[in-house]
């Protein structure tokens, strides 16, 4: 079930919300049940195969957790039993995720190398697989660490499945929502949340439906066209990685939004997914800001214990990189998504190293000019990045960055050929065919699109903070008179429903 | 203001919204599927709901001309005066490919009893199936062809602010502009204002930009995209045979820009198999008719006065002393495909 759907927005949620909060008044214990079988649920719309599996899982890392908790209590002894048991549960989550997700991948690339025929089969990827795993592991992990502390199993299922943020994220910590559940307080309906998370909702609603559907409509149109071979010339490339740096922050931010939204109705604060990444002023900078819990999980899961910072420069650098390569293959089974993860990691250290240089050279930071150009900067290298996440192949990632470097040439309107015709030389690889001659969507629509799209990016505060005024500081009368009016029109235009992009991740 | 307060504000304001929302639509109605009395001259027509809700209450036509929007400025009374007996009716639709086609034609050998005679015009098949993105709502089939519910069908209009198309239902009906006026009577369309301002003058297409772009390269087409069009050639063709139904097949006569980017290698395969289906006659190709811009609005459509060619050339099986079609059939093909080759290499030599 989305979000972004009927179904959800006039049936499960007021459903799950009322009964919640109605069982909720005479038991705690009910109601978190309830939440976590609505959510069970939520799931099963999608493909009621995958329940067993995801139910499945989170019975063995609850057990396997639960275990490992006991053991190191105790000796020193079994303490090593623990680690060793932590080393299988999680080599078992691993093992999962990878026969889902990379195992065709794998077997791709081995059968290239060999050069023999090896038939791939076909493997559904369960949605959320991605999320669930991360956040289990974490709680593994936690558990070895001492700081999960508490193993109610009803809490547990729920903190895993809570509908929230079991499809794409936010992925959780279980210290942070576990006492959540725990408390009284939650099952009491409190109208200041459920106003407060109406509000983020409708904003990352009508950011989904709005902006991030209507960006798709541009940069998908070019994608493709690269896909099936065709060369985009400068603007149309330009046009087509702008628009879908703007549209995957409008659609995953949006998700992350609305789960934020509809979670803080039920009382759980889920922590913040995104804080104006393309505001961003270096790349450090921008994965303080980007997918924020992923970024939190990959620093505390993978970086420290691979080392972080503790064992000089070099090591430091790999282990940034040997990060980031993981982290983009944790967005998909394929060379693109590595190619994206080992640029990040490269722009990573090379931020690390220029901080370390300004540092060692007494180096201020700059003015308004330079953080201008600072975030110019990181932006360009954050849409690069994205030409290889979006595109389907590598030869395609180069067709388009060739066509955004103007090595295909410029394409402008007709109606400038009289004007400027004259003044071009014999040999030009400028052409009159339109601004964008494959796809031919350089109208108005696209140009309001992308004034709102980079007026929100880089101008506005992010949609907690915006909420906050609107819903807490400068409550209005007219203000949820607005709020109604964008989402009455938002569910006018959510005629067909889109699936949020992160979902294939 | 309370929480709760602000809560019930948010709500009723955004049910108040839904129901603004859905009498604007059902008002302007943009695609025309309501019959609104409000803005009564069509803007963006939704050509395939409302020509068979039209057939349903007449079904005495018994001719019929399908295709995409090129073949709607064929004018019924023309085709009446060409092919004695008929009563026909212009099923153009916009964007309509050969899937479009075979449903049509298999609504039609259901519904219209005295059913004797049916035109196809074959665009050159960039496309085929029923998604035409960005178009959904303007090319969406009629339920009755697509097994949707109807309520549900009538509901996605209810739900859309198109504004291009609420703009052109406000430009047609306050404007007097110079748009498409389409008639569901008859199914074809005109546009009476442009055919004043350029009857006799062919000084329009000097300025008209669409004629001066740079000559497109040619580009393969999806074997699959041709493939699947001559499929559903060769079903529709049987269904037609089966009712006893004639079949008439025409190969646009597109403007040459639209010629250009079609590969050749493709094209002889399509002509290839096409005729090893069904005879037809091939406008397709650089000649008299299409290289003279004068004979088009713009290099996608043709004027009414080429339909009349069309229609007169369709009584001659002779294309001897024709120079803008070849009829083409399984026993000339050799003959016709050494000459479309000799055509497109001349052509495109320069």
């Amino acid at each position: 079930m989305l979000f972004n759907s009927y179904i959800f927005i006039f049936g499960f949620l007021p459903i799950v919300f009322f009964v919640f909060f109605s069982v909720g008044r005479y038991s705690v214990r009910f109601a978190s049940l309830w939440l976590a079988a609505a959510s069970v649920f939520f799931y099963g719309w999608w493909n009621v195969r995958f329940v067993g599996l995801l139910l499945a899982s989170v019975a063995f890392n609850y057990g396997a957790g639960y275990v490992i908790r006991i053991r190191t209590l105790r000796s020193d002894e079994l303490k090593a039993q623990a680690k060793l048991l932590l080393t299988i549960a999680v080599a078992g989550n691993l093992a999962l995720l990878g026969y889902f997700k990379y195992s065709n991948f794998v077997l791709e690339n081995i059968s290239h190398i060999l050069n023999v025929t090896w038939v791939a089969t076909e493997v559904i990827l369960p949605l959320g697989i991605s999320f669930f795993t991360f956040t289990q592991i974490a709680f593994l992990v936690d558990s070895y660490q001492g700081k999960a502390k508490e193993y109610n199993f009803a809490h547990y299922l729920l903190f895993v499945t809570y509908f929230p943020h079991l499809i794409a994220g936010p992925i959780l910590h279980h210290k942070e929502m576990m006492p959540q559940f725990a408390k009284r307080d939650t099952y009491r309906i409190n109208w200041d949340n459920v106003a407060f998370g109406l509000t983020i909702f409708v904003l990352g609603l009508a950011k989904k439906v709005l902006i991030a559907d209507s960006l798709g409509n541009i940069a998908n149109p070019v994608f493709d066209a690269v896909k099936s071979g065709a060369h985009p010339m400068m603007f149309e490339a330009w046009a087509g990685a702008l628009a879908y740096a703007l549209q995957l922050y409008f659609d995953f931010s949006a998700y992350s939004d609305m789960a934020i939204g509809v979670s803080l109705m039920f009382n759980v604060r889920l922590p913040m997914n995104f804080n104006s990444p393309y505001q961003a002023r270096n790349i450090i900078d921008f994965w303080r800001r980007w997918h924020m819990t992923l970024s939190r999980f990959l620093r505390d899961y993978l970086y420290v214990p691979l080392g972080g910072n503790r064992h000089g420069k070099v090591r430091r650098y790999l282990n940034i990189m040997v990060t980031m390569v993981l982290g983009g293959l944790w967005h998909g089974a394929g060379w693109t998504f590595i190619i994206w993860g080992s640029l990040h990691g490269a722009y990573l250290m090379i931020n690390h190293a220029w901080r370390a240089l300004k540092a060692k050279m007494g180096w201020m930071g700059g003015g308004a000019w330079s953080n201008f150009g600072a975030q110019a900067l990181t932006f360009l290298a954050v849409v690069i990045g994205w030409v290889f996440f979006r595109a389907n192949s590598y030869s395609s990632a180069i067709s388009l960055l060739h066509g955004m470097m103007g090595s295909n040439g410029i394409s402008l309107p007709a109606s400038l050929s009289d004007r400027m015709s004259e003044f071009l030389p014999q040999q030009t690889t400028i052409v009159f065919s339109g601004w964008f001659p494959i796809t031919r969507l350089a109208d108005l629509s696209t140009i309001i699109t992308f004034v709102i799209g980079f007026s929100i990016v880089w101008v506005s505060n992010n949609t907690e903070i915006v909420a906050e005024r609107i819903c807490r500081q400068h409550r209005r009368f007219y203000a949820p008179i607005v709020l109604g009016c964008i989402l009455g029109i938002t569910l006018l235009v959510m005629r067909r429903i889109s699936q949020f992009l992160y979902f294939q991740f | 203001m309370s929480s709760l307060k602000f809560v019930i504000f948010l709500l009723g304001s955004t049910a108040l919204a839904i129901v603004a929302g859905l009498s604007i639509n059902l008002a302007i109605d943009p695609y025309s599927v309501f019959g609104s009395k409000l803005l009564p001259k069509f803007g963006q027509v939704e050509e395939r709901y409302l020509k068979i809700e039209y057939l349903k209450s007449h079904p005495h036509f018994n001719t019929f001309l399908l295709g995409s929007s090129r073949i709607g400025v064929i004018r019924t009374e023309d085709v009446n005066a060409v092919f004695r007996g008929a009563q026909s009716y212009n099923m153009t639709a916009s964007q309509s490919n050969q899937w479009d086609a075979e449903k049509n034609i298999e609504w039609l050998i259901k519904n219209i009893p005295n059913l004797s005679r049916v035109i196809v015009q074959i665009d050159w098949p960039w496309t085929y199936g029923e998604a035409k993105p960005g178009y959904e709502l303007l090319t969406a089939v009629h339920p009755d062809i697509s097994g949707r519910n109807k309520f549900r069908f009538l509901s996605d209009y209810l739900t859309l602010f198109n504004m291009e198309a609420i703009n052109a239902k406000f430009v047609n009906n306050f404007g007097g502009a110079n748009t498409p006026i389409y008639d569901m009577s008859n199914g074809y369309w005109s546009m009476p204002i442009r055919e004043k301002q350029i009857s006799g003058d062919c000084s329009y297409a000097e300025k008209e930009p669409a004629f001066h772009i740079k000559r497109p390269a040619t580009s393969k087409t999806s074997p699959q995209t041709l493939l699947d069009s001559l499929a559903s050639i060769e079903r529709y063709k049987a269904l037609l045979d089966k009712a006893s139904v004639k079949l008439t097949i025409i190969l646009t006569p597109q403007n040459r820009l639209a010629i250009d980017p079609i590969d050749f290698e493709d094209y002889e395969m399509f002509i290839k198999r096409l005729a090893n289906i069904t005879e037809f006659y091939d406008f397709m190709y650089y000649n008299k008719l299409t290289k003279n811009d004068c004979n088009y609005y713009e290099a996608s459509h043709y004027r009414p006065i080429v339909g009349k060619i069309i229609l007169h050339s369709l009584t001659d099986q002779s294309d001897a002393n024709s120079e803008i079609f070849k009829f083409v059939s399984k026993d000339n093909l050799d003959e016709k495909l050494k000459f479309f080759k000799a055509n497109f290499s001349s052509e495109r030599a320069d």
